[in-house]
C-alpha cells in the first residue's frame, strides 16, 4: 500500500510556505511518499519548487537528491523555467525502464545507466545517474524513491527582495514497484493528522500493472500515475518577517 | 573512470578575494583539463563560492531536527576546469524540439564551509555538513549544483 510517508511539514496549512523566519530550517520539509514497508529512509529524489535554491534570491525550481543513512545531498536547479504564474507538472521519470519518454536522454544508449533517471518540471528536465552516486537500489529498475514536491519560500532574515508567489503547483507522481508487494492508488493512505493531503477527487491514477496483480515474485514495471495539488489552490505568498 | 589526460596543477596563492569573511588564506590547487579554456578565471570562481558560503544559513542550532555545527571559516579546498555537465537541463518544447540548458564547461569546487541542504527529511532538519561541493557553469558563472557527495563524472569519461 503507498502512503504518505510522514508528511509532515509543520507548514502545510500555509500552503506550503514558510510563516516564520527563525523556522524557516526546519519548515522545508516537503511531501514525500513511501510505499509504506520501512525503505522510507533510504533515498529520496525529488522536484519541486521553491526561493533561494542554493543560496540565491530567486524563486527557482529545483531537483534534489538525499541519503539519509550519511546525510548527504545534492541539489540542482533546473533552469529555463517561468517561475511565476504557470500551473507545472512535476514528475520523476525511470529512463532506464522507459527511455522514450520525453526529458530522458536522447538518443537513448544501451549502455547508458540502469540507474538513470530524469527529475522534470515542465518542460525542464534534469537527469540523474544513481549509478554516480553509489546505489542502495537492489536491481536496475527498482528504485524506491520517494517522490516528493515542495513549493518552500526561503527568505533570508532581513531579505529585502519581493516575495515569490505561486498559484497552483501539480505533481504528477511516477512510481515504479518491484518484486510482489504491488500498489493501488486506490489503496493511497494519506496520513492527515501529519501533513495536508489533497481531497481523493484531486487524485487521478492507474492500477499498477493495468490492473493485474503481479504474483508474489512478479516484477511489476508499470507506472503509477497521480495527480495532486500542492496545499493550495489558492494563490500564496511568502511570510513577511 | 579513466582519464588519459594529462591535467595541470596549479597552485593559486594569495587571491585577493576582499571578503572579511574569508579569514583563511586562499590557497588552493586548481585543476584543469588540457585543451579546455575558461571564461572565468579561478579567483572569478572562488569569488563566486566564498560569496555563498558567507552567506549566513539559515538554521537554528538545537532547534527540533536541526544538528549543531559551528561551520569553519569558508575556504576553498581545490577546484577543477573539466568538460561535462551532468546536470544540463533538457527542455521539452511543445513542438518536441528539445533545447538544452547549460554550457558543458563547468567548474568543480571541494570547500569547506556551512553546506547546509534547502530539502530535508520529514521529522528532521535539513542536512548540515561542514565540506561539500559547488558546481559552476563556466559560461554563466551560475551555480548548477551544490552538495556533498563528489559530483558524477561526465558520460562516457
Amino acid at each position: 500500500m503507498w502512503q504518505v510517508a510522514d508528511a509532515f511539514a509543520i507548514d502545510w496549512q500555509f500552503g506550503g510556505f514558510s510563516q516564520s523566519a527563525i523556522l524557516i530550517a526546519v519548515n522545508q520539509e516537503p511531501l514525500l511518499l513511501g510505499n509504506g514497508e520501512g525503505n522510507e529512509n533510504a533515498e529520496s529524489i525529488e522536484v519541486g519548487v521553491t526561493r533561494g535554491f542554493g543560496d540565491s534570491d530567486v524563486l527557482a525550481y529545483f531537483t534534489a537528491w538525499n541519503r539519509r543513512a550519511t546525510d548527504d545531498f545534492l541539489e540542482v536547479p533546473i533552469a529555463g523555467i517561468p517561475s511565476v504564474g504557470l500551473t507545472v507538472e512535476g514528475r520523476i521519470l525511470n529512463c532506464a525502464l522507459n527511455p522514450s519518454q520525453s526529458g530522458c536522454k536522447q538518443p537513448w544508449s544501451s549502455t547508458n545507466s540502469p540507474f538513470e533517471y530524469a527529475a522534470c518540471i515542465g518542460g525542464g528536465c534534469v537527469n540523474w545517474d544513481k549509478t554516480n552516486l553509489g546505489s542502495l537500489a537492489p536491481g536496475p529498475g527498482t528504485p524506491d524513491f520517494w517522490i516528493g514536491l515542495e513549493a518552500t519560500c526561503n527568505i533570508y532574515p532581513g531579505s529585502t527582495s519581493p516575495p515569490s508567489r505561486i498559484d497552483t503547483t501539480t505533481v504528477r507522481g511516477i512510481q515504479y514497484r518491484w518484486l510482489g508487494s504491488w500498489s493501488n492508488l486506490h489503496n493511497l493512505n494519506p496520513r492527515p493528522t501529519l501533513g495536508k493531503f489533497p481531497s481523493p477527487s484531486s487524485i487521478h491514477g492507474t492500477d499498477c500493472c493495468n490492473g493485474v496483480v503481479p504474483g508474489t515474485n512478479d516484477q511489476c514495471k508499470q507506472p503509477l500515475d497521480f495527480l495532486y495539488f500542492f496545499n493550495s489552490l489558492t494563490p500564496k505568498t511568502c511570510g513577511t518577517f | 573512470m579513466h582519464r588519459s589526460t594529462v591535467v595541470y596543477l596549479l597552485l593559486v596563492l594569495g587571491l585577493a578575494l576582499g571578503n572579511e569573511a574569508r579569514a583563511e588564506p586562499p590557497d588552493f590547487a586548481v585543476e584543469i583539463e588540457p585543451g579546455l579554456t575558461s571564461r572565468m578565471t579561478p579567483n572569478d570562481v572562488a569569488q563566486v563560492v566564498l560569496s555563498r558560503l558567507a552567506e549566513p544559513q539559515v538554521v537554528v542550532p538545537g532547534a527540533a531536527g536541526v544538528p549543531e555545527l559551528v561551520p569553519p571559516a569558508p575556504r576553498i579546498l581545490s577546484m577543477k576546469l573539466r568538460s561535462g555537465n551532468p546536470w544540463k537541463t533538457r527542455m521539452v518544447r511543445d513542438d518536441g524540439s528539445v533545447e538544452e540548458i547549460g554550457s558543458d564547461v563547468v567548474w568543480v569546487v571541494h570547500a569547506k564551509g556551512s553546506f547546509v541542504s534547502r530539502r530535508s527529511w520529514p521529522g528532521k532538519g535539513p542536512i548540515v555538513r561542514s565540506s561539500g561541493f559547488y558546481v559552476l557553469d563556466d559560461e554563466t558563472g551560475q551555480i548548477i549544483a551544490r552538495g556533498t557527495l563528489p559530483p558524477p563524472e561526465p558520460d562516457g569519461d
